[in-house]
């Protein structure tokens, strides 16, 4: 036993307790803020944090989480919280908490310094649940498919130069690869056809065959040498035939494949076509693609925001819902954690009962409680809740109710939101742009809905403006011109309800996205008035130059591919056309022999039987001579 | 600068009148919480052996580098140790499952693959450490002291101030 070993342990245990009281709080508030940067993706702050191990307490005076997507913003605030740990737990390194008080929570409060993470030290990329993947994608595509209308074509300023500049074609590019790839396809299909019987191993068979001359064949062993030769050059030419034969299937596939690549050259075109348009802001005129111009993009821009949070709570719930996960490599020095979980034990984290109070923007009170927010809820056998309510004076109010629930081999997380009598005054009601005025009237109703089960999504919106009214004393800048103007003014006229729905599903591969409104008719028909016949020039125009810079080189890989494939079947067919010829002549001669050797046979039996019947006579006549002896 | 101390340190530690089995320990102990890292609970009874029993802190602090800088370069192997063990041995789930729902257990971070790996391969080394080290030493001092104190270069590093000062650090570590 070391004496100064002994001193020299109790000095540091000592000194561990001194800086404990000094530097836990600090040194629990950088644990605690990095943990939530990375999960969040954004600055997470916590002010004034204080842990005290022996009453095993946490709190915080403030907590302030960056909105990733906009860094000088964040998603929430906290003021004062406060939460006691459970001792039993957290001796097996598990933290349980009874209870929450969650006070002061505010949203999209703004920040007095970015909420960017530093450089190289970003949150690693999750890879997001491949359905919610799935449904932005579909979703973005079916937004992109309808552009907003550009006014410029109403008014007869359209710029087709700058639109073609921006478009910048990638057909003529891709048919440039196109035919490199077919040059070198058919280069090694010329290699290939090296693999065919040339003249020289056809011109082999054909002496073999002309060598044997039927006529001279006399004896049995002569015929029988040329059947073995005959059959040899059977299989020779067998042979050959199953080469040309493969070689021909191959190339039958290999042209049905090129027939898909032409009509994947008509979809180039057609996608260069849908960008153009979109960037000369060129809509289809018809009910449905009214309805996206309207409200698509808004629609859209909160469902991606949606998505990203429901993406990061699916990816999150499955993966600390794991057991033994698979293995991976990680970083030097950190190694991998298995969790190993009793079913009758605490899960490794789990606050019971969360309490929020706060306020949402435009002063409405909240209040709310979220349940059982825990690493496991296999273990506890209960999903997460969440229930937030808002008043505000005036009947305004909304009601916010969540499920999650990762229990079952098919995740569930469903969504609930209500809000009342929301004022809509100082806001744009959509980004058309005949409709840019803010409204100076109107109170709006949102019902909005989102379930998503297993890899089945589905999100319904219900939106009721009614006793709208615009704020038309300014006239907008991208309104100048006079017809549009009237007919602007027009539509707000009559406009002073909006009903709008939307529906965005998706089971398996298919998706449906279905947006309406009370409106979509009516402007529907205002802009066929007046805008049908420049929509048509222009998309004729669009259509027209889009011929003449691919139809060169669609026309040039059209030959090559018609010239080359001709070419290669023409030498295919006619090999193939000479090792049947040989087969054939194969075929003849074997007949040829099978006759003549038929006939050498008939002319030996004829002399036999001759033979016989002479050798019988004679053999008659000594019998006779020998009874006639024997009896005199 | 630090492979001067190193080599300082081990000329210091060979030729020195210490105890080969204190010697031995030390470096048995340094190499499993070189191996360990300070991250588990593991490394507390190591750190408190280390220092209250009579071992020597020296080899122990260059065998800890040393095995530090192994398990670094080693990292994946000993991270597939303990994931073999963890998870591909089926038949101890039901133990680790025991184990981690006890009391300070979990703190161990037994369930780190890491931790594990590294905590086998230090039970393995540690006896065969232990008695090569200890034959090693005493070999060194029946056969070569001698020899390896008058090569040029042993003379000519102890002849400079530095070595002197560096080797000097040794007396802070107890015999």
């Amino acid at each position: 036993m070391r004496k100064q070993g002994l001193v020299f342990l109790i000095v540091v245990i000592a000194i561990v307790f001194l800086v404990n009281s000094v530097v836990t709080d600090r040194w629990l508030e950088r644990r605690l803020e990095r943990f939530g940067s990375r999960l969040n993706g954004a600055k997470v702050e916590l002010d004034r944090v204080d842990f005290s191990p022996f009453g095993l307490s946490l709190s915080w005076e403030r907590l302030q989480v960056a909105d990733p997507d906009d860094t000088w913003t964040n998603l929430f605030e906290t003021g004062p919280c406060a939460l006691d740990l459970a001792l039993e737990p957290l001796l097996k390194r598990k933290f349980l908490v009874e209870d929450f008080d969650m006070q002061d929570l505010r949203f999209g409060t703004q920040r007095d310094t970015d909420g960017r993470l530093p450089k190289g030290k970003e949150a690693k990329s999750i890879a997001e649940s491949r359905i919610v993947q799935s449904v932005r994608r579909n979703m973005e595509a079916e937004i992109e498919r309808y552009p907003l209308l550009n006014l410029g074509v109403l008014r007869g300023q359209f710029d087709m130069e700058s639109v073609w500049d921006a478009a910048a074609l990638e057909t003529p590019g891709r048919i440039a690869l196109l035919e490199e790839s077919l040059a070198q396809k058919y280069e090694d299909w010329e290699e290939r056809m090296e693999h065919l019987p040339g003249e020289a191993e056809i011109a082999a068979l054909q002496r073999d065959i002309d060598s044997i001359q039927v006529e001279r064949i006399a004896t049995p062993q002569e015929a029988r040498s040329s059947f073995d030769l005959l059959q040899s050059v059977r299989e020779r030419a067998e042979g050959y035939y199953a080469t040309v034969q493969q070689i021909s299937e191959d190339f039958n596939q290999q042209r049905a494949d090129l027939a898909g690549l032409q009509a994947e050259m008509a979809g180039w075109v057609e996608e260069d076509y849908r960008r153009l348009l979109s960037i000369a802001g060129l809509p289809e005129l018809s009910r449905e693609s009214i309805a996206r111009m309207l409200f698509g993009e808004r629609f859209s821009r909160r469902m991606e925001k949606v998505l990203s949070v429901m993406g990061k709570v699916r990816t999150y719930s499955r993966k600390v819902g794991k057991y033994i996960p698979a293995k991976e490599l990680p970083p030097r020095g950190t190694g991998q954690d298995i969790r190993f979980v009793r079913e009758q034990d605490y899960p490794g984290f789990w606050i019971k009962r969360m309490r929020l109070t706060g306020e949402a923007s435009g002063g409405t009170a909240l209040e709310g409680s979220v349940l059982h927010v825990v690493s496991n809820q296999v273990m506890i056998d209960k999903p997460t809740t969440l229930f937030l309510e808002g008043k505000r004076s005036g009947g305004a109010g909304l009601a916010f109710s969540g499920l999650i629930d990762s229990r079952g081999e098919r995740p569930h997380e469903q969504f609930d939101l209500e809000m009342r009598g929301l004022s809509l005054k100082g806001q744009t009601l959509t980004d058309f742009p005949l409709l840019p005025y803010t409204l100076s009237e109107g109170t709006a109703t949102v019902l909005g809905s989102i379930d998503f089960e297993g890899s089945d999504f589905l999100a319904e919106v219900q939106f009721r403006g009614s006793g709208i009214d615009f704020d038309t004393s300014q006239r907008p800048e991208m309104l100048e011109d006079e017809e549009l103007y009237r007919l602007s003014i027009a539509l707000v006229q009559k406009i002073n309800e909006v009903q709008f729905t939307a529906l965005l599903r998706q089971s398996g591969e298919d998706f449906k996205m279905d947006l309406r409104s009370n409106l979509d008719d009516l402007v529907l028909s205002s802009l066929e008035e007046v805008v049908s016949e420049e929509f048509r020039q222009v998309q004729e125009e669009l259509e027209s130059r889009i011929e003449d810079e691919i139809g060169a080189p669609r026309s040039e890989v059209e030959a090559l591919i018609a010239e080359r494939e001709s070419s290669l079947e023409n030498k295919i067919a006619g090999t193939e056309r000479l090792i049947k010829e040989q087969l054939d002549r194969v075929d003849q001669k074997r007949r040829e022999i099978d006759a003549r050797l038929k006939a050498e046979e008939e002319k030996l039996r004829k002399q036999v039987e001759t033979e016989l019947e002479r050798q019988g006579e004679k053999a008659g006549e000594k019998a006779r001579d020998l009874i006639d002896s024997l009896f005199k | 600068m630090i492979f001067l101390k190193l080599l300082a340190k081990l000329i210091k530690i060979l030729r020195s009148g210490v105890d080969p089995r204190h010697i031995a320990g030390g470096f048995m102990l340094g190499m499993m919480l070189g191996l360990l890292s300070f991250r588990t609970l593991f490394a507390a009874p190591l750190l408190l052996a280390l220092i209250l029993i009579n071992v020597n802190l020296a080899a122990a602090v260059v065998a800890l580098l040393m095995f530090r800088f192994i398990a670094y370069l080693a990292d994946p192997l000993i991270h597939s140790l303990g994931y073999r063990v963890l998870v591909d041995f089926s038949g101890l789930h039901g133990f680790w499952t025991y184990i981690a729902s006890m009391r300070i257990v979990p703190f161990t971070r037994f369930n780190n693959t890491l931790v594990m790996g590294g905590l086998i391969l230090s039970v393995v080394l540690a006896v065969p450490c232990y008695w090569g080290v200890k034959r090693l030493i005493i070999g060194y001092r029946v056969r070569y002291q001698k020899k390896v104190e008058n090569w040029k270069l042993i003379k000519a590093l102890k002849g400079t101030a530095l070595f002197r000062v560096l080797a000097g650090v040794d007396r802070l570590g107890g015999r």
